[in-house]
């Protein structure tokens, strides 16, 4: 090798010694961030963490109580959610990959999803307030559940959408070619293909509206207390940790933290759970 | 929204980084459910249809530059 090759040679792999080591710098310095925070979680989280927290409605100020209610207001509104957004997702991802894949509705369409899904969530909850709340009359955990459910929608569509266009096509000729209608290629040939796909889209939409506290702000509020009823307030995750966090109360701050925790695991567990679901090959 | 906890919530413009102010959505997420009047609660839902206009300015520059890279890469 000459001596101007080689010092080519030293000086580009000194700069790329450089640079992967800076990649390295930032990569750590995302990771200490994240464990910065899952670490001050589990801290103040779980030095309130006991049976009650699961037993006990939220507590009027300075009196220790739990977040039974709250857990099962966010349960409620996300189940509602998912029912009503997923059907309506699934059915347009299926619409845009099946059969307009290359209409031009289907760009406007998957246009208009991409921003609905960056949307900030404030402005659903002000959206479904106009929609539902004021002429309702008063707020309502169907209205969180819809408003929740207009989060679901842009991720189930965007994810059945993807996961349908992975599906080769010679597997739908296939179907085709064995004299089975379209309907019945979707449905026993794509679908099945790309079911693990579409159950991770409506896990991480789940992920997604469990720890939403804007959209809820305005549709559900909050309550103090237990309450199966749809048509009125009710309390949720989020919107108590929200308000909790900000007051002086100590009681309230820890309750808090724990719910912070909690949905942190929730979230986090549905996180590895649909990783685990994509890993596996069907 | 959630800078709401540690941005102080102050309705003033100030040059300073370090000095409280306030974000649209923090703005909208703090009063909304206060607000009384008609004037009051229109104002605050136009702050939302202007976040809502920023970002989807910035969402379709940002479709607008993938698309034009996919042409290139076409072509």
């Amino acid at each position: 090798m000459s001596a101007a090759a080689s010092s080519l040679y030293s000086r580009r792999k000194a700069r790329n010694s450089v640079m992967m080591t800076l990649c390295v710098v930032a990569a750590g310095i995302g990771l200490a961030w994240l464990a910065l925070i899952l670490g001050a979680l589990l801290w103040k989280g779980f030095a309130g963490l006991n049976l009650a927290v699961f037993t006990e409605m939220t507590p009027p100020p300075g009196e220790a109580g739990g977040l039974s209610n709250a857990i099962a207001g966010s349960v409620a509104m996300t189940v509602i959610a998912v029912v009503v957004g997923t059907p309506v997702g699934i059915l347009a991802g299926t619409y845009m990959a099946e059969y307009g894949r290359f209409s031009k509705i289907t760009v406007v369409v998957r246009f208009i999803n991409d921003i609905l899904l960056s949307a900030p969530s404030i402005i659903i909850g002000l959206f479904i307030y106009e929609l539902m709340v004021r002429p309702m009359g008063h707020f309502s955990a169907l209205a969180g559940a819809v408003a929740l459910a207009m989060l679901v929608i842009p991720v189930v569509v965007r994810t059945t959408e993807d996961m349908l266009n992975l599906v080769p096509n010679a597997l739908r000729e296939a179907g085709t070619a064995i004299g089975a209608p379209r309907w019945i290629v979707i449905r026993s040939v794509a679908y099945r293909a790309a079911l693990s796909g579409i159950v991770t889209g409506i896990l991480l939409a789940v992920a997604r509206i469990s720890g939403e506290t804007a959209p809820l702000l305005f549709t559900a509020l909050n309550n103090q207390f237990w309450s199966g009823n749809l048509n009125a307030p009710m309390a949720s995750l989020p919107v108590t940790i929200f308000q909790f966090a900000l007051s002086p109360y100590e009681e309230w701050q820890q309750l808090a933290w724990t719910g912070a925790l909690i949905i942190t695991f929730t979230v986090l567990g549905l996180s590895i759970f649909a990783r685990s679901l994509t890993g596996r090959r069907i | 929204m959630a800078v709401t906890f540690v941005i102080g919530n102050a309705h003033r413009v100030s040059a300073s980084l370090f000095a409280p102010g306030t974000t649209i959505s923090a703005t909208i997420a703090n009063e909304f459910t206060e607000a009384d009047g008609e004037i009051y609660t229109s104002s605050l839902i136009a702050l939302g249809l202007i976040l809502f206009v920023m970002t989807f300015i910035i969402l379709a520059a940002a479709r607008y530059m993938l698309m034009r890279i996919e042409r290139r890469a076409g072509a």
